[in-house]
């Protein structure tokens, strides 16, 4: 071969064909890209304590309160209160035979109704228990007294739920005392109340024990208190839109999965039985609108098992969030949340209180199919 | 016009034997003596290639990381280590001479800069599927860059008519160096926590410029003190080459070179050190109060702030530390056919050891025309670390002049109007004038 062949051929050899047209970075990179296309798990973290109260801000709303009230505990409550009579010293003492001796003084029956509004909650699905009446006597002499009488509680249509009697209870000096309490856990309540037969057991010379120089009154009060718990199933579903402005759309996720814990001490089973996708929609006039996206399902009927105070219970939870095969997840504008509210099972302690929390524990996605990033 | 055109050809493609053959002992044969007046040789050595991070679809291109491109295919081309290597020689000056003992001397003056990248497979692997396949090894990922100069003198003595050593002494003088390396660097992914384990040094030296720290210790690369002098040597080493050339018969050549047995230790002036462990598991305790947008923005600072209190070096006490420079194992073998002796046949090997990224080697094989006082040629190819490789090589001389030019390269082409190669890539290029003194 010719020398001068040989490094022609050499040259054709080593350069022609070395520029590869299709690898031409002057057409443009295309710079999206999809990452984690098998799936990426990320832990999120944990939510809560949430309480009811720390939820609902200032507590319960003002038209709430008018009928359930929180306690000091924060249970939620029905109560009421009311005077059963008032006996002024001098008054009694007048009427005692001799008051430089020792007397029994009686009282006149009082008979009342409980204006407590539980009743009213049963077609709710709540009732109360357990349900405590007391009565409050106020002492105003310098020295120790004692009360007897008779209390019967009664139900609808009047059914006596309970009589009990209270014998020569002592009233320490110069001060209110619970003279007597009834607690009882029936599903019957409380409506109407008798008092019977009370009779005050005083010193001798009354007049002279109180500082008031007579006109110190012995009174005789009701509390009625009934701790609220969720007896059966809410009657109907609750339904929440949230309001989100989650523009997913663009990332083309085909498949998340939530899961968590779910530690809760609220006597209540939460049923998550329908999470619809919104997204936003213009109508011909160019109006936007929320509508439900059907091509995305969310795993239905998650439950949250019901607890107690100091003994949450834990249910895990997963929630799948899945685009039909072929298309993605869109922009969400908010979601519309069914939610039923269950009656707790097997809790001891039934008893709804503002401060039981739930907390959302290990909190953790997994992104299938793989995230898309428009462009770097 | 056609000569023309060939002779630049062959002097802009091809790796002359005389300008490569680095062997201390390859001059013991020189009758007279050479002023080089300058030689520039680049290496770049990357065991992958463009091709392997773009990938052609439709009119355009797109990223590994593109939808249309499949995990198997991202991410089977790339290397459990991903290395980028260039490397520059100056040569600026070189002087030889025979003295009256045969006996032949060169002192030279030159530097080399050398830098690189390594990116393990796993990051990548990372991106493209996800966190399924916990924990992932990242210590691999780092990146260096060294700056030096030689001062060298050689050597080179003939034993006898058909065997011949020589040695070089080289006095290494560190200017710049630049290393960030880990000796535990794991990603510990799982559905409820993220780990972070990190063991790394980040060394820069500059002797008189000192990057200032912020009040916490750790380095403030926006805060300097002190005026920075590029002249101001930063490192010192020694190195050794040794060689031999053996003619056993006529025709018949065997040389072999142990070249850069040595290394620099350098001042690290600016020493940092990333180390600790971090682990996420979510966002904690998270109120009705605090799931406000700011509050979560916050607490998301408050991560990033904690993975770089990891990430980010601390200032460590100043520092040397001795690093080998790149070692390169050399042997040539060649044969003047003897019915035309201006023709031979040569087999060559090659070995690159480096302290920093994965060795390259190479063999090759090839033919060489030379006619002495006139010009050199010579075409070889053979496989490497990378792949095949292809190398010319030639030489011209004119009056007392000598111009030599080299190129090597592997298979697999470039990106249109880029040098970018898209294939893993042995890539070098030399050229050099040399006087001859006659």
């Amino acid at each position: 071969m010719h020398i001068r062949h040989f490094f022609i051929i050499s040259l054709l050899t080593a350069f022609s064909a070395c520029q590869h047209s299709e690898y031409d970075t002057s057409r443009g990179i295309d710079k999206e890209i999809t990452v984690f296309t098998d799936q990426v798990s990320l832990p999120l973290g944990d939510i809560g304590p949430l309480t009811p109260k720390s939820l609902l801000g200032n507590g319960l709303p003002d038209m709430i309160k008018s009928f359930i009230q929180e306690d000091e505990q924060g249970y939620l409550v029905c109560q009421a209160t009311g005077p059963l009579s008032s006996n002024y010293v001098a008054m009694i003492s007048m009427g005692l035979p001799d008051p430089s001796s020792p007397a029994d003084f009686s009282i006149p029956d009082n008979t009342g109704e409980i204006d407590a509004n539980a009743g009213m909650l049963g077609a709710l699905g709540f009732a109360v228990s357990p349900q405590i009446f007391t009565l409050q006597a106020n002492n105003p002499l310098t020295e120790g007294v004692c009360v007897s009488g008779k209390l019967t509680i009664l139900g609808e249509e009047d059914k006596t739920l309970a009589t009990e009697e209270f014998s020569k209870v002592p009233m320490e000096a110069s001060t209110s005392n619970e003279v007597f309490r009834l607690e009882k856990t029936d599903e019957d309540t409380f409506t109407k109340f008798k008092v019977e037969n009370t009779v005050l057991h005083l010193p001798a010379s009354i007049l002279e024990k109180d500082p008031l120089n007579g006109f110190g009154s012995f009174s005789l009060d009701y509390q009625y208190k009934a701790y609220i718990y969720l007896s059966a199933d809410f009657p109907m579903p609750l339904n929440f839109d949230v309001d989100l402005n989650a523009p997913l759309g663009q990332f083309k996720v085909q498949e998340a999965r939530i899961c968590t814990e779910v530690s809760n001490e609220i006597p209540l089973s939460l049923e998550v039985s329908s999470v619809m996708i919104l997204v936003k929609q213009l109508d011909e006039e160019g109006k936007e609108s929320l509508v439900p996206y059907e091509d995305v399902s969310v795993t239905p009927g998650l439950t949250v098992a019901s607890g107690c105070s100091g003994n949450p219970v834990i249910s895990p939870l997963e929630m799948v969030i899945k685009a039909k095969e072929g298309t993605t997840i869109p922009d969400i504008a908010g979601l519309e949340l069914e939610l039923k509210l269950l009656a707790p099972a097997g809790v001891a302690d039934k008893r709804i209180n503002l401060n039981q929390s739930v907390s959302f524990n290990n909190l953790r996605a997994t992104v299938s199919g793989g995230i898309t990033i428009p462009s770097l | 016009m056609k000569k023309t055109v060939i002779t630049l050809a062959m002097l802009a493609f091809g790796v002359a034997l005389w300008a490569q053959d680095k062997n201390p002992a390859g001059n013991a044969s020189l009758e007279n003596g050479f002023v080089r007046i300058g030689e520039f040789q680049r290496f770049s050595r990357n065991n992958v290639g463009a091709s392997a991070f773009l990938f052609p679809s439709g009119d355009k291109l797109v990223t590994g990381l593109h939808s249309s491109v499949s995990a198997d295919d991202f991410l089977g081309g790339l290397k459990a280590v991903n290395s980028l290597y260039t490397q520059d020689d100056y040569n600026l000056v070189s002087y030889g001479w025979k003295d009256a003992t045969r006996g032949f001397h060169t002192v030279e003056v030159g530097a080399k800069v050398n830098y690189g990248l390594s990116v393990p497979k796993e990051i990548f692997h990372i991106l493209k599927t996800g966190t399924a396949q916990s924990p992932y090894d990242l210590s691999a990922l780092q990146s260096f860059g060294n700056l030096y100069a030689e001062i060298a003198y050689g050597y080179a003595l003939p034993i006898s008519e058909t065997f011949s050593v020589g040695a070089r002494a080289k006095l290494l003088v560190g200017m710049n160096s630049v290393g960030i390396s880990a000796r535990n660097f794991t990603l510990t992914t799982t559905e409820d926590q993220y780990r972070l384990d990190m063991d790394a040094d980040i060394d820069l030296t500059n002797r008189n410029k000192k990057v200032g720290t912020d009040p916490d210790g750790y380095l403030d690369y926006t805060s300097f003190s002190g005026k920075g002098k590029l002249g101001i040597p930063t490192g010192a080493g020694l190195a050794l080459d040794l060689g031999l050339v053996w003619k056993p018969f006529d025709g018949f050549t065997v040389s072999a070179s142990v070249l850069d047995l040595g290394g620099i230790l350098w001042y690290y002036g600016n020493a940092g050190k990333s180390s600790g462990s971090y682990t996420f598991d979510g966002l904690k305790v998270l109120s009705t109060e605090e799931m406000t947008q700011d509050k979560l923005v916050s607490k998301l600072k408050d991560v990033g702030e904690e993975v770089l209190g990891v990430i980010k070096p601390k200032a460590v006490d100043k520092c040397f530390k001795w690093k080998a420079v790149p070692l390169n194992a050399n042997m040539n073998v060649s044969y003047a056919l003897p019915f035309w002796q201006k023709l031979s046949v040569d087999a060559s090997c090659l070995y690159t050891g480096y302290s920093f990224c994965a060795p390259y080697w190479e063999a090759r094989g090839g033919v060489s025309l030379d006619f002495p006082g006139l010009l050199h040629l010579g075409l070889s190819a053979g496989s490497g670390a990378h792949g095949f490789v292809y190398a010319f090589n030639g030489s011209v001389e004119f009056l007392n002049f000598k111009l030599y030019a080299a190129f090597e390269n592997g298979i697999g082409g470039v990106i249109p109007y880029e040098s970018t190669p898209l294939k893993a890539n042995n890539k070098s290029l030399c050229i050099g004038l040399v006087y001859l003194i006659k």
